[in-house]
């Protein structure tokens, strides 16, 4: 057997690997001194994370929580729903899709989820809709749409978003990007476009066709302070890419940018 | 006569609380039984200081993050649910929290100008040399953890540091198994990688 990297030797020690790849492992580091320093090496890093017993037990911390709690802790008041969100609470329950968070906080929900708290995407939101209809309307978008539809957005930027500036893409499974604000412009690296404070949605222009692939794709809404480049916003979603799919991918690594994303099947 | 039961009877306060499932100990507290409390307390307060500790290197802001999420806890008592995943929704609790107090603590120093890769001060000169060169190394790999992108950082610490296993980092984080060994096999190859590098 050929040496494994250290990512399956990682697998290796985490009894992941399939039974008969192991078993030849096993074998092979009897007589491999590189993967067997390898091996010590991992197993040693791992170590380091490990907590001392009795590390962080802490009896002091314990019972200044308990008396706190003690003394009628009150958290900082959530915010209940606004008005405004009730119908659109209600097209969520029957099946239409809507980027947005509830203005509350992020724990709220009664099951285990990683919910971030992620202070730039309290106040923003955005929709998406199918390209008008003949009668002239637009439909919200639900989970599908179809490979030659045109979408429109509408975005709310709440006068207590520090943010003042947005960019809408979709990206598909094979990493393409699709920039429906701002608009390609060539060879130029576009910014984002300026977007004004205002607690009512603001629909952004006409509805945008691209030829789309069949597939999944997801839909991002960037909300920052200062204008991004493309570039780097495709840069960005080229790093998430490298270690999830697009359907694992509901957000991209920048820090202090409000972020709306959802997944749609192109049909 | 009419009778009146509940599907699931209250229990009676206990001899021991220590002795409850987690189950049992969430019906009391969102009751208020404050010893019920310091029994969730005892359970997993190490449980999510290691991890607050591990992810932000800075004990004192972990403890800070810990307490906040048991009183957040408690004051939210009424609205939870026991689905079997006390640990895993404590620890996300922690994770969002952890997020939040990372992001301050930067933008804290960079107005402060400190030095945040200030090194742990050395041992007293008579402290054996293993002892010294195990907690330097020690401190080297958690300072390059902290540097990882945050899901792998994530998922180290929930492996090693508060020993989760794989399947129940997947259910804690809602990811696929797949997604959570990738993670975890890259995290732990490019921290070691990173470490022989240096030394």
């Amino acid at each position: 057997m050929e040496c494994l990297g250290s990512e399956e030797i990682v697998l290796y020690v985490e009894g992941q690997l399939p039974v008969a790849t192991a078993e030849d492992f096993e074998a092979h580091l009897g007589g491999c001194t590189r993967c067997r320093e390898q091996h010590g090496a991992l197993i040693e890093t791992a170590r380091y994370l490990a907590a001392e017993p009795g590390e962080f037990e802490d009896a002091g911390l314990r019972d200044i929580i308990q008396r706190r709690a003690a003394a009628g802790y009150e958290a900082p008041p959530h915010r209940t729903i606004a008005r405004w969100l009730i119908p659109f609470a209600a097209l969520a329950a029957a099946g239409v899709v809507v980027l947005m968070l509830p203005f509350q906080g992020s724990d709220d929900g009664f099951v285990a989820r990683t919910g971030l708290v992620r202070d730039a995407d309290r106040w923003v939101a955005a929709k998406v809709f199918h390209g008008p209809t003949e009668a002239g309307t637009f439909e919200p978008v639900t989970d599908h749409i179809r490979t030659a539809d045109a979408l429109a957005f509408a975005i709310k930027n709440h006068p207590n978003s520090a943010a003042a500036y947005v960019m809408i893409f979709a990206v598909a499974e094979d990493g393409g990007v699709d920039w429906y604000y701002p608009a390609p412009e060539g060879t130029t690296d576009a910014k984002s476009i300026p977007v004004r404070a205002s607690a009512d949605y603001q629909e952004l222009g006409e509805a945008i066709q691209y030829p789309m692939r069949p597939g999944m794709m997801r839909i991002f809404a960037l909300f920052s302070a200062e204008p991004l480049r493309v570039s780097a916003v495709e840069a960005g979603v080229a790093r998430a890419l490298a270690d999830e799919t697009i359907r694992e991918t509901d957000r991209l690594p920048f820090d202090d940018i409000g972020q709306q994303s959802f997944l749609v099947r192109v049909e | 006569m009419n009778v009146v039961t509940e599907l699931r009877s209250v229990p009676q306060p206990p001899a021991s609380v220590a002795q409850l499932p987690d189950e049992d100990l969430v019906l009391l507290i969102r009751r208020g039984h404050s010893a019920a409390f310091g029994e969730l307390l005892r359970r997993y307060q190490p449980l999510l200081l290691g991890y607050a500790t591990r992810f932000l290197g800075d004990r004192s802001v972990a403890a800070d993050v810990t307490q906040d999420v048991f009183l957040s806890f408690w004051v939210e008592r009424q609205r939870y649910r026991y689905l079997g995943r006390l640990r895993a929704y404590l620890l996300a609790m922690a994770f969002n929290r952890c997020q939040v107090a990372a992001r301050a603590r930067r933008n804290h120093l960079r107005k402060v100008e400190k030095a945040s890769a200030a090194l742990p001060p050395v041992a007293a000169a008579d402290t054996p040399l293993d002892q010294l060169l195990h907690a330097a190394r020690a401190e080297e790999v958690r300072q390059q953890l902290r540097q990882l992108p945050v899901m792998r950082k994530h998922v180290l610490i929930l492996r090693y540091t508060s020993e989760l296993s794989l399947a129940e980092i997947a259910q804690s984080t809602g990811k696929s198994l797949g997604t959570i060994k990738s993670h975890l096999s890259r995290g732990l190859a490019a921290l070691s990688h990173l470490l022989r590098g240096r030394s």
